[in-house]
């Protein structure tokens, strides 16, 4: 396909491949019997050509545009790009943009798992059909989600200058420092926001959670010392961990007949054998980071009866629960000192040659790859999100899922616990499939 | 005026800019206005529950939305004041396609007052509604909609100003 990227830009675009984002989603499901004999998730993505879109590009323009990728985490992408070019220049942008570039993805994690956990998950765990009658019965609560939101939101904010497609990201650092005062205002919401955290954890902690357990390999950066968010290695839970620049040699994305969304599977051994889906996302990240938890946070979910590593999909409702104490407390560790610097960025050089990138999304791993010349132009572009990772899990365990919910149900109370079930994985995968389209064809022969 | 919230429903693209510059062009069509609140919303009008503390006390508020519009009319044609009915229980909520009916029965099952919700638009050119590369204006015909859109929204609130 051939299509002209605009009327005053001369290229044209060839799109061999489809892009990846979310979409509608439809479940089809074969019972014969009492066994599932088909089950398919079908996505349809619109394409929406970013990866081409970036090519003949210049470096300094690309976090603006991968963070119109998705406006509910588009720090994730921008963070993303920015480490790997960075990488690629050989550019070290100082102690006060890492650590501002932490605080600023501490706000996406608060305002997303916020987002997710009040807006789309509670309503399945609290029965009822949507949120406003949720938000009658529950209005502390809810209050205490959104506050936790907006202050995710006025953490991105203060660094982006907007809470949607933030403005001011460099590679190199931030095109401007915020006033200590500001600061200073945000961090007194912050100190006061982790006893709120805490008690959504709690809240979390005392629902009644359904059981839906799934064997596979995990995956996610870690880090020795801290919690993973911008940056780390990146592991697997069998052991492996894999280079950045190898990651695809090890996680395969592949087109199936059923769906617009690629698929994505794991294989231990670079180049050899088909792969097995893996699972990326809060709970993998809870599972290989749980070292680096705070000891309140271990001590409650030892108290709960949640021993981790986790395997139950309907714990990722506590995994973002903690990751909004994580990121609260980080967010504000590192503003405890803040000290405006003299500039908030450095200067940079473009380097030729291929950058990689991978940082912890709200919904789990996200890697880029670009292809960069000498003069800072992008020749090719390759951005695997944590969206289409998931699929090849998510049809897994909802098959598993679903014969463990038992199939001797109606057609509504089956659709039900797929749609919950799906939630579990990612905001963006449950709005997609929200509206959820099941067809069910039941064959009871033996 | 009543206390009265106009919501710019929308995006930085194309004629989903609509909502955000006919608030622009409001707030200078009511530069002197008490009573009247103007925001701006990139996601669907889920900045509503950022601002609920202060739809949740005084008097009842009257919410406008403003959006770009997709139907089978012509690009520039007019809609409203049309009523919004937000008493709504939808399970169709979702982070990226909130509706804004949705929205305001949550805000006010929080204890949001709202009294009633009304909606204006302008019907889009739906080969650039959202065209990410044409980001410097609207079509033509949405451009040319705006001032009658403007006068309309003003007009209708400064009748309720004097009712």
């Amino acid at each position: 396909m051939e299509k002209a990227l605009s009327m005053t830009d001369t290229r044209i675009i060839r799109v061999p491949l489809l892009t990846r984002v979310e979409g509608e989603g439809a479940l089809d499901l074969e019972i014969h019997g009492d066994d599932i004999t088909s089950l398919r998730l079908r996505i349809f993505e619109p394409p929406r050509f970013f990866e081409k879109f970036l090519e003949g590009r210049h470096y300094t323009e690309v976090p603006d545009l991968v963070a119109r990728i998705c406006g509910i985490c588009p720090v994730a992408y921008q963070m993303t790009a920015v480490q790997a070019f960075e990488a690629l220049f050989q550019v070290d942008a100082g102690p006060w943009v890492r650590d501002m570039r932490r605080v600023f993805y501490c706000g996406e994690w608060l305002q997303s798992h916020s987002l997710h956990i009040h807006l789309l998950a509670l309503p399945d765990f609290l029965g009822f059909d949507n949120v406003a009658a949720m938000a009658a019965r529950y209005p502390d609560e809810v209050r205490r989600g959104l506050r936790l939101q907006a202050l995710g939101n006025d953490i991105i904010r203060l660094l982006g200058g907007r809470s949607v497609h933030p403005v001011g990201v460099l590679v190199g650092g931030f095109s401007r420092a915020p006033e200590p005062r500001a600061v200073d205002l945000l961090l007194q919401r912050l100190l006061a926001a982790e006893t709120e955290a805490y008690a959504l954890l709690d809240w979390v902690l005392s629902l009644p959670l359904a059981d839906s357990r799934h064997t596979a390999p995990t995956v996610s950066l870690t880090q020795a010392d801290e919690y993973p968010i911008y940056q780390g290695r990146l592991a697997v839970s069998d052991g492996l961990e894999v280079a950045l620049e190898d990651f695809e040699d090890h996680f395969i994305e592949q087109q199936v007949p059923h769906s617009t969304a690629l698929h994505a599977h794991y294989r231990s051994s670079a180049g050899q054998g088909d792969g097995v889906a893996y699972l990326v996302g809060p709970l993998a990240r809870l599972n290989l980071n749980r070292a680096r938890l705070p000891a309140e946070v271990l001590a409650r979910l030892a108290g709960a009866g949640i021993a981790l590593p986790a395997a139950n999909m309907f714990h990722s409702l506590v995994a973002r629960a903690v990751e909004m104490i994580v990121a609260v407390s980080e967010a504000a560790r590192l503003l405890q000192d803040y000290r405006q610097p003299g500039r908030p960025f450095v200067a940079v050089e473009p380097v030729a040659g291929l950058a990689f990138g991978c940082s912890e999304a709200p919904r789990g791993t996200l890697w880029h790859r670009y292809e960069v010349d000498a003069e800072g132009l992008i020749r090719s572009a390759r951005i695997v999100p944590p969206t289409s990772q998931n699929q090849a899990h998510i049809e897994a365990g909802l098959k598993q899922s679903l014969l463990d919910f038992g199939l001797d149900r109606s057609d509504q109370e089956l659709r039900r616990h797929a749609e919950a079930m799906i939630r579990n994985y990612d905001p963006c995968i449950s709005c997609a499939t929200h509206f959820l389209k099941l067809n069910l064809k039941r064959d009871d022969k033996p | 005026m009543k206390p009265t919230l106009v919501v710019g429903l929308g995006s930085a693209y194309g004629d989903d800019q609509l909502g955000w510059i006919v608030l622009d062009r409001l707030a200078d069509a009511l530069p002197n206005a008490t009573g009247l609140a103007l925001l701006k919303a990139p996601r669907g009008g889920i900045e509503l529950l950022e601002g609920l503390e202060s739809l949740s006390v005084g008097d009842p508020w009257t919410i406008v939305a403003v959006d770009a519009v997709v139907s089978a009319a012509p690009p520039g044609s007019l809609y409203g004041p049309e009523p919004l009915r937000f008493d709504v229980a939808s399970a169709a909520l979702s982070s990226h396609a909130v509706g804004f009916a949705e929205l305001l029965s949550v805000v006010c099952a929080l204890g949001a007052r709202v009294e009633q919700a009304i909606v204006f638009g302008v019907e889009a050119d739906a080969a650039t509604l959202c065209d990410r590369y044409h980001a410097a204006g609207l079509s033509p015909r949405v451009q040319q909609a705006v001032p009658v859109l403007v006068e309309r929204i003003a007009g209708h609130l400064r009748d309720g100003a004097a009712a």
